[in-house]
């Protein structure tokens, strides 16, 4: 009972004091803006390709229009003297120019900035929100919601759909408490600590740049690959990247694969609303990480499908994945790492980060799945796409969404090498699957 | 190419000295005598149970006959600087009557005698090895010839067959190889370490007895059963072994379940021929080790089965198991490893064994499979039976095998409580496999 009281307590986001109201950070969030930079800017994207350009007015008063509903992502960045803390901004959030390279160029730390920001350019509308504000599971509802609205301003009303949220209805308390909070049982066990993780080595392409490189593949065709394989389309992405990751360690001389540690571990998010019944519209994944150890010979593609498919699925999400919230939360709570000044905190996070949280993954697949858009909206669509953050030592961080009969698949990468994007698709590829490639540099695979 | 040299090298374990000729252990033998002793024989047995009352002089007969056949058996283990070692032995061996526990009674260490015997009682003949000769293999491997040439002697000649041997071939070298060197790899990674697992709690037996308790299922039935939850058979087992120690996890009180051992970890043997060609009847099985972490439950039975069936197929595999013969064997080599007397290796290797052997398992369950004969035998036999080498620590352990559309789950257990065995049947029976137990203690019972 107590314990519960405590939870209700913890995940009670909205606090306000006599400056006004303002956001706690949710558990997962707390990390991010102290390891984001203006590189690995921890935003991610939700992209929409439509069918005709965009009428910038509309989407502008969209936007404007939307906004009140989601009153918790209306906020600001801001250093307490021990946390981090969202403030509510009073301002109009308005889209600004896409460019060349999505994700980059950020600060979240800015005073009076959204984290997030809506860009647009031609066709395209793009929704990028620093992970301190939310996760891919919020971040849709808020894209959704907004090309809803874009499209009734444009004449096209659409049926109303339990993800689009209504502009005048209030907020749910629900939707910005922190569930890692609510649903934590501080009797469970933390996780086993994990061996290193293989990574590849590589210069970083010049600041700013971003290389997105985007497969599309029939998705009847990956069904049916994967269905021959025994596995879900999430396990064959993991697995035609771990099957990379195998080929370029083999090329490696012995010294660098000394250096680098043996596994190729993925990090593959899990959407745990899907879990545990909250309504948040803050983070709310934690990850899968299956991993294979490439020091044990090679792997033919088969086996390494059949290996990322047992290892997943003999992790009930029920039992272990909540272990995750007991250590993440179970640290927050505790009375020493409260009372330490932000500062002393930050880094203590960057080195606790930099020692276990990065060294764990060599990258990351964020599959999600279907994703549809209430009636006639669809038609109006041409694609959508997602794209995992930024990070300088992963390689292979792919975001995957189906749309339609297709599955856009983004690899994005700060890194030079593109040896991982090309080796994965061309496993793909030899598996009988079509892929066509689009890169937003120029030589594409 | 230098590791091929000296594999075959270190696997050879027949010497020649000025004492006459003496075998090396295998691998898996050598930590084995440190470990055993009058309560921990290292005894397994194999046991038929024939359709007519066993003619001793006759077995006895056949006993002597194919001896011959198997001289890397017919040794002694004695006392080494460095290690121990077998010796021929010049006793024959003989048939002794079945009676008391099975498998208790003998200390291998101090035996001044084979390290099998021969027993047999009623229509009963019973073959129990010491782990630190052979393993399931080779002993079966000896059983079946030692009924072969049985029956040959009566009169009933059987067809040949792979594992019945003929009394008129030489012994192959490679039937007392040490395999584990031989298949060793160099520079492989060792195993991951593992956390300490739960063991039920509760008092012995008092020493000599072994209880055995064995449930007859219809082996259709379980196949069937396991079919419809993806797994196979073992895995089903094994997942209601987990079962019934979280029961008796779940019923301690909260103190108890709050040490730090709270794995329930089953030890399924891997019979390693299947990966390497090897025809050695010393030991050559390795170990996979499913585990579920008893704090995060209480599981269904049926998730256990699913997450059993998934970590069973990630350990199942050549070139995760070769990480232990990578261990073991490697250690072995150490040039440190082998200087220290016999002495301080024992100190040492009862250490290891807790924490890298024994220390990880709540308990071991050993599929031998689907047993078969030569004809005409098949018809003689009425049933088979295993069981497992007691041990100090596991107090209960299984061993299956099927046999006529049988399958027989023999438990094994020093411990006064039947609890283990009691919930494996009673899960079982949960799903409609109804188990007919029997217990030497008991007469016959439904469950």
């Amino acid at each position: 009972m107590e314990a519960e009281r405590l939870n209700q307590k913890y995940a009670n986001a909205a606090r306000s004091d006599e400056f006004g109201p303002w956001y706690v950070l949710d558990n997962a969030a707390m990390i991010f803006p102290v390891m984001s930079d203006r590189v690995a800017t921890y935003l991610f994207r939700l992209a929409a390709t439509l069918t005709e350009p965009v009428h910038l007015p509309s989407l502008s008063a969209a936007l404007a229009r939307i906004a009140p509903r989601f009153p918790y992502y209306m906020v600001d960045l801001h250093r307490g003297f021990f946390w981090n803390y969202l403030q509510p901004l009073d301002k109009i959030p308005a889209p600004v120019l896409d460019t060349l390279y999505p994700v980059q160029d950020f600060d979240v730390r800015k005073r009076g900035q959204f984290p997030f920001r809506v860009r647009v350019r031609g066709r395209r509308i793009a929704l990028e929100m620093h992970h301190a504000l939310s996760d891919g599971g919020g971040a849709l509802i808020f894209f959704k919601t907004l090309l809803a609205w874009y499209f009734r301003l444009r004449g096209i009303e659409s049926e109303p759909a339990p993800d689009v949220f209504d502009p005048d209805a209030p907020p749910h308390p629900e939707e910005y408490e922190d569930a890692y909070n609510r649903f934590f049982r501080s009797e469970l066990p933390v996780p086993e600590s994990r061996p290193n993780a293989f990574r590849i080595s590589s210069p970083l392409l010049p600041p700013y740049q971003f290389r997105v490189t985007t497969g599309i593949l029939p998705v009847n065709k990956v069904k049916e690959v994967s269905k021959g394989l025994g596995v879900t389309v999430t396990e064959l992405f993991c697995a035609a990247i771990m099957d990379a990751l195998q080929e370029i360690r083999k090329s490696y001389p012995a010294w660098m694969r000394r250096r680098s540690g043996p596994m190729a571990t993925l990090e593959v998010p899990i959407n745990m609303r899907k879990i545990y019944p909250s309504r948040t519209m803050r983070n709310f994944s934690l990850y899968f990480m299956p991993s294979v150890d490439l020091r044990l010979g090679h792997y033919e593609f088969g086996e390494l499908a059949e290996l990322v498919h047992h290892r997943i699925k003999s992790e009930s999400p029920e039992r272990e994945i909540p272990r995750q919230i007991a250590r993440n939360v179970g640290l927050s709570r505790k009375q020493y790492v409260r009372l330490l000044p932000l500062g002393v905190k930050e880094v203590a996070m960057r080195a606790a980060y930099n020692s276990m949280g990065k060294r764990f993954m060599s990258g990351g697949v964020s599959n999600l799945g279907l994703l549809t858009l209430p009636e006639p909206l669809g038609s109006r669509v041409e694609r959508l796409e997602c794209l995992m953050p930024p990070s300088r030592v992963t390689c292979g961080n792919l975001g995957a969404v189906t749309w339609e009969d297709k599955i856009y698949a983004n690899f994005g990468s700060l890194m030079k090498s593109r040896e991982v994007e090309r080796l994965a698709f061309k496993r793909l590829a030899s598996l009988g699957i079509p892929v066509r490639l689009e890169c937003n540099m120029e030589d594409p695979l | 190419m230098s590791t091929n040299v000296a594999n075959i090298r270190m696997a050879r374990t027949l010497f020649q000295s000025t004492g006459g000729r003496y075998y090396m252990l295998d691998n898996a033998a050598i930590i084995m005598p440190a470990i055993s002793d009058l309560v921990a024989t290292s005894l397994f047995r194999i046991a038929l149970v024939l359709d007519e009352p066993v003619r001793l002089p006759i077995l006895q007969h056949a006993l002597s006959n194919i001896a011959p056949r198997f001289p890397y058996f017919l040794v002694e283990l004695r006392r080494g600087f460095f290690w121990y070692y077998f010796q021929p032995s010049r006793r024959p061996p003989v048939v002794i009557a079945d009676l008391g526990s099975p498998c208790q009674g003998l200390d291998p260490r101090k035996a001044r005698s084979h390290l099998f015997r021969v027993r047999a009682r009623g229509r009963r003949v019973a073959c129990e090895f010491s782990h630190i000769l052979a393993d399931g293999y080779g002993g079966l491997i000896f059983a079946k010839t030692l009924l072969a040439e049985y029956y040959r002697l009566l009169g009933v000649p059987s067809e040949p067959a792979p594992d019945v041997f003929t009394l008129d071939s030489e012994p192959n070298p490679h039937e007392w190889e040490d395999a584990y060197h031989r298949f060793f790899r160099e520079n492989w990674p060792h195993p991951a370490p593992l956390p300490r697992a739960f063991r039920p709690p509760g008092p012995a037996l008092p020493l000599g007895q072994y209880r055995v308790l064995t449930g007859i299922l219809d082996l259709e039935a379980a196949r069937r059963e396991a079919r419809a939850r993806d797994a196979s058979v073992t895995e089903l087992l094994t997942a209601a072994l987990m079962y019934a120690y979280q029961g008796i996890w779940e019923s301690l009180p909260a103190p108890a379940r709050r040490r730090k051992e709270c794995m329930a970890a089953v030890e399924i043997p891997v019979n390693m021929r299947r990966f390497y060609p090897s025809r050695t009847l010393r030991n050559f099985t390795l170990f996979i080790l499913p585990s579920v972490d008893l704090r995060l439950g209480p599981y269904t039975f049926e998730e256990l089965v699913r997450i059993v069936h998934h970590r069973v197929a990630l350990q199942n595999e050549e070139r995760e198991i070769a990480r232990q013969i990578s261990r073991n064997a490697g250690g072995g080599r150490k040039l440190l490893v082998r200087l220290v007397p016999l002495v301080l290796k024992n100190f040492f290797a009862r250490l290891l064994y807790d924490s890298l052997g024994e220390g990880l398992i709540t308990g071991l369950l050993t599929n031998l499979g689907a047993m078969t004969l030569p004809a005409p035998l098949d018809r003689k036999v009425e049933r088979f039976e295993f069981v497992p080498a007691p041990s100090r620590s596991l107090k209960t352990n299984a061993a299956v095998c099927s046999w006529n559309g049988e399958l027989h789950i023999t438990f094994g257990s020093r411990a006064q409580s039947r609890e283990v065995e009691r919930r494996f049947f009673a899960v079982l029976s949960s799903i409609n496999l109804r188990a007919r137990i029997e217990c030497d203690a008991d007469p016959p019972s439904e469950c």
